[in-house]
């Protein structure tokens, strides 16, 4: 069958336990089918598919549900993953400061060139708020990270995180599959650039 | 005797497959699950679990399941535009609506993600 599509990206969800990652998968209350069958035996990851500048992207989004302490996530569970959205809850601040350790697992076990953004997620509890939007964006600054606060429940922001983690992907892959100058192929052994053919060969390891 | 309508399928000159002619959705939320075109009507009786689980007092939770026949066969998973995979029970993966996480829509074998089946009556079509 037909290619339907013109990306293919894989997304990573990691954050402490609590803060609403599965949430920022889905628009609706988190209590609302909860004694089902599919909540008893849970979710392995999800394929979505968005418009981006008339380009078709499927996006397979994984959850660290089930192993949240950053410990225990090791490079096995970041190969392959393009890109990685990093979540806190704005009504805990553990969860936040908690977000340098996992920039740090990341920078050890990821590879080099994943595309990360943070979230502040439950945006809509500004009541019960503990971290201010500017300590999210000063955080984001000091990483060199995008930032948004979104909240899964009022849809707000959800979106427009995935599609804006799903550009900066795409720019980078684009640039990569650039033809290379003309200087370049005239003698001496093709060396492949650091990281250039590394996240397509190992996505397809980890697709089955 | 399936219980899909001519109005759902597709109509190719000449083409034995019977395809769904509307978008597939989720029955709560709506989310797009399939689009025209992609799905192939097949008979396959199937044992699907119910939505919902009842506590049994056994403490286990007690699954209920449905026969169902009607599927759409879907070939690989990214065909899907929206859709969720549950972790593999005895080898079988299911598959739920991405957004609101209800199912089993549907299921396929946790060893083959190419052949997708995706259930007549636990969808709608617009």
């Amino acid at each position: 069958m037909a290619k339907t599509y013109d990306y293919l990206f894989k997304l990573l969800l990691i954050g402490d336990s609590g803060v609403g990652k599965t949430c920022v998968l889905f628009r609706f209350s988190e209590d609302a089918f909860n004694s089902t069958f599919i909540s008893t035996i849970g979710i392995d990851f999800k394929i979505r598919t968005i418009d981006l500048d008339g380009k078709k992207i499927k996006l397979q989004i994984w959850d660290t549900a089930g192993q949240e302490r950053f410990r225990t996530i090791t490079t096995a569970y970041y190969r392959g993953a393009m890109g990685i959205m990093l979540v806190y809850d704005i009504t805990n601040e553990k969860s936040f400061d908690n977000i340098k350790n996992w920039i740090r697992n990341i920078e050890e076990h990821a590879s080099s060139d994943v595309e990360k953004m943070v979230l502040g997620n439950k945006c809509d509890m500004n009541d019960r708020r503990q971290v201010t939007k500017e300590k999210g964006e000063q955080l984001a600054v000091e990483f060199g990270i995008k930032f948004m606060e979104t909240s899964a429940k009022a849809s707000i922001n959800v979106d427009e995180a995935f599609i804006s983690l799903a550009r900066d992907i795409k720019v980078k892959m684009d640039r990569k599959l650039e033809p290379v100058g003309s200087g370049s192929r005239s003698g001496g052994p093709i060396v492949p650039k650091k990281g250039e053919d590394k996240p397509k060969s190992r996505w397809k390891c980890t697709i089955l | 005797m399936s219980t899909v309508t001519q109005d759902l399928l597709l109509s190719v000159e000449g083409e034995e497959k019977k395809l769904n002619a509307k978008n597939i959705h989720c029955k709560v939320c709506s989310s797009l699950v399939l689009l025209p075109g992609k799905g192939q009507l097949i008979n396959k009786p199937t044992e699907l679990p119910q939505v919902s689980v009842k506590a049994s007092t056994a403490g286990s939770p007690n699954v209920q399941l449905d026969e169902v026949s009607d599927f759409w066969l879907v070939h690989g998973m990214f065909t899907f535009e929206n859709v969720g995979f549950s972790n593999a029970v005895n080898g079988i993966k299911y598959l739920l609506c991405a957004d609101c996480e209800q199912g089993p829509i549907g299921w396929c074998l946790d060893a083959n993600r190419e052949l997708l089946y995706i259930s007549h009556n636990r969808v709608v079509y617009k």
